[in-house]
């Protein structure tokens, strides 16, 4: 092959490289603008003070008892609703393939994508008109004799939260595992059987552990979800919540606790720990994913 | 070690039937392969012997114990699944061990046990890989080895080879015969590959359409087919349309010419047959001496060569019975082999007598209607 050959075939590569750049211009701008110099800008504001001097002070502000209890209350709201959501979607999409009816997990799944979908201030809004002081259930379930709110229970509370969080937790793990649980292949179980094993050994040995990286993995995504979630919270507790996404909002648009740079420091707070989620999610994801590799 | 008997197994799935009437014995430490096409029903036979779907109909007994009712965990059967069905959270080793650790023997015998397989497999060096971190072949040994780990009474395959690559395939084949005939384990193969049937079987079971077409030694189902499907089914077959002559002297009729013919004492005078020819029994003659050939002859145009290896496979068109064409009894086409080496004598378009040698043929009754019509107005064909 001769030099000429040699550019004339190298020429096309390059254009086809430069293609490829093109098309992913629009998503780098789209991470440069809307992820990193967010980012960036958040750190930078962590580290000034509201007079606009440099100091790390703010720091020891999210440390502070104040500021540890929006963490433990998103910490315990979002575990909660977490476990509820994962451990019921878990049986929900079980339940869905092993009715054997293409029909029934076809609605199964339209259902979960919209309920996955329906959350902020309608939702919110849904609630209260059910589960409400006034609610339709609250009021037909006072007239079955069961007083809820006379029995402790609240709409605007943390249960009362976690209860309305659920609605899209739960659907959404379906959605979640629902791939993990079709790929569980019915050759496994048999084989099992074959080898003398009973549901509960097939169950500890085979399926809970092929199974477990992707439910914790889905779950996490869960606990992310929630952690992050503001709307739907505000709009049910007007903001007199102590969770880490209102305590952010109090501080970026509040008169009197205006303080953008204890608002960063909370905001890369909360950052963190979806980074972790996330990070976790895609280690355990890929993990199984070798493993269903033929 | 084990009898195994399949007694009047039927099973239907809605309105399709997958089995029907199924009875076979399976002596002690034979191999008998189920062969035949897609949707046949061998694998739902395996399945129902394995305890895994259950009988309209029948029943399975081992060792004179029935054990239809028993769920697949208390058969004491091995099963070797089409796609390995190894567990991916497991490595080789501890896949091979997982029947020894539900049986909850001690844990120094199930090393050693392992241990002996793995070396049997000859798998050592891949023990701590995981299945995805195996070739296709490894794999499937891995599952063999789980398979037998537990001495299971009757071994299992469900198209076992199916998955893997032909060299590895043929590897495997040799592997499984020479295991199971080292184990004296009593094995079932299901497969839809003829050469595999033939190959390692004891004997085969041709099914088709949930019935057993025949039963018999992989020399005898290819050498005297008993049935139309059977003989086109397994190996390369000439079918050339014949009337039964003579039943009492044992001959056929073609294009005014009589011949002997076996199988022809079976079915009665004037029936229309079907003369079954391998393409390698077939003989080349020259064509100045066909004219005085005393067994009967055919006479085509090679139209296409296919190398085979040591063989080529001529297809030969405008085929006619004798030396000279007589009248209209012209055959589709006919397979002939004859060796690589001398195929050079007859290039495409060259024209090739061949005789049917005596004794190598074998006269089956036409299948259809439609098919005994076609003796008298149309063509033979070559089922390649």
């Amino acid at each position: 092959m001769n030099a000429t050959t040699r550019s004339a075939q190298r020429a096309p590569t390059r254009r086809r490289g430069a293609l490829v750049w093109l098309a992913l211009l629009p998503f780098g701008l789209a991470i440069l603008l809307f992820l990193l110099l967010p980012t960036l800008s958040l750190v930078w504001g962590s580290f000034h003070l509201r007079d606009g001097s440099f100091s790390p002070a703010n720091y020891t502000f999210l440390l502070s008892p104040d500021q540890i209890r929006p963490f433990q209350n998103s910490v315990l709201l979002s575990a909660s609703t977490m476990l509820v959501g994962g451990i019921c979607g878990l049986v929900i999409g079980q339940a869905l393939l092993s009715s054997g009816s293409l029909l029934v997990r076809e609605l199964g799944v339209t259902f979960s994508s919209v309920a996955a979908n329906f959350a902020g201030v309608p939702l919110a809004f849904a609630f209260i008109a059910t589960l409400g002081v006034a609610g339709l259930v609250t009021r037909f379930l006072a007239g079955l004799g069961i007083d809820l709110y006379g029995a402790g229970f609240t709409l605007y509370s943390m249960v009362g939260l976690a209860t309305v969080y659920a609605y899209f937790q739960l659907p959404l793990m379906v959605l979640l595992i629902l791939p993990a649980l079709q790929a569980m292949r019915r050759e496994w179980r048999e084989a099992a059987e074959n080898l003398g094993a009973g549901r509960w050994y097939y169950l500890r040995r085979v399926a809970i552990p092929i199974l477990l990286p992707s439910v914790i993995a889905s779950m996490l995504l869960l606990f992310a979800n929630a952690f992050g979630a503001y709307a739907t919270a505000y709009a049910l507790t007007t903001g007199f919540l102590a969770i880490v996404p209102i305590e952010i909002s109090n501080v970026i648009s509040g008169d009197v606790n205006f303080d953008p740079g204890q608002g960063d420091v909370l905001a890369i707070g909360l950052a963190f720990i979806m980074a972790i989620c996330v990070v976790g999610q895609v280690w355990l994801q890929r993990r199984t994913s070798r493993w269903m590799q033929r | 070690m084990a009898r195994l008997e399949l007694h009047g197994i039927s099973k239907r799935f809605g309105d399709q039937v997958a089995v029907a009437g199924f009875d076979l014995s399976v002596e002690d430490g034979e191999l008998v392969t189920f062969l035949g096409p897609s949707g046949c029903g061998k694998t739902t036979t395996l399945r129902i012997t394995a305890g895994f779907e259950t009988p309209d109909t029948g029943s399975v007994v081992v060792d004179g114990s029935e054990v239809t009712g028993l769920p697949p965990n208390r058969r004491g059967m091995g099963m070797v699944f089409q796609g390995y069905a190894l567990f991916p959270n497991m490595t080789a080793r501890d896949n091979v061990e997982f029947g020894l650790a539900v049986r909850r023997r001690p844990p120094a015998e199930r090393r050693r046990r392992v241990d002996e397989l793995l070396g049997l497999f000859h798998l050592e060096h891949v023990a701590g890989h995981y299945p995805h971190q195996m070739s296709g072949g490894q794999q499937q040994r891995v599952a063999l080895a789980r398979a037998i780990a537990v001495e299971p009474s009757v071994l299992l395959l469900d198209e076992p080879l199916s998955a893997v690559d032909a060299k590895v395939r043929e590897e495997l084949r040799t592997e499984i015969r020479r295991m199971q005939g080292q184990l004296g384990i009593t094995t079932i193969l299901v497969t839809h590959d003829q050469a595999e049937a033939l190959s390692i079987s004891d004997r085969v079971v041709v099914m088709n359409s949930g019935v057993i077409e025949e039963v018999g030694t992989p020399a005898r189902i290819y050498a005297e087919p008993r049935s139309a499907f059977t003989a086109g089914f397994i190996g390369a077959m000439n079918e050339l349309p014949v009337r039964v002559a003579s039943r009492r002297e044992g001959l056929v009729e073609r294009a005014g010419r009589r011949f002997a013919a076996p199988g022809a004492t079976e079915l009665p005078d004037g029936a229309a047959a079907l003369l079954l020819v391998r393409p390698e029994s077939l003989e080349p003659i020259e064509a100045a001496a066909a004219a005085s050939e005393e067994r009967p002859v055919l006479r085509g145009r090679v139209d296409v060569q296919t190398f085979l290896g040591a063989t080529m496979r001529l297809f030969l068109g405008g085929v006619v019975w004798g030396a000279a064409a007589e009248g209209d009894h012209e055959i589709e086409q006919l397979a002939v082999d004859v060796p690589s080496s001398a195929a050079g004598r007859w290039p495409v378009g060259t024209e090739l007598s061949v005789a049917i040698p005596v004794g190598s043929s074998r006269v089956i009754a036409a299948r259809t209607a439609a098919e005994a019509a076609a003796v008298t107005r149309r063509p033979g064909s070559a089922r390649t």
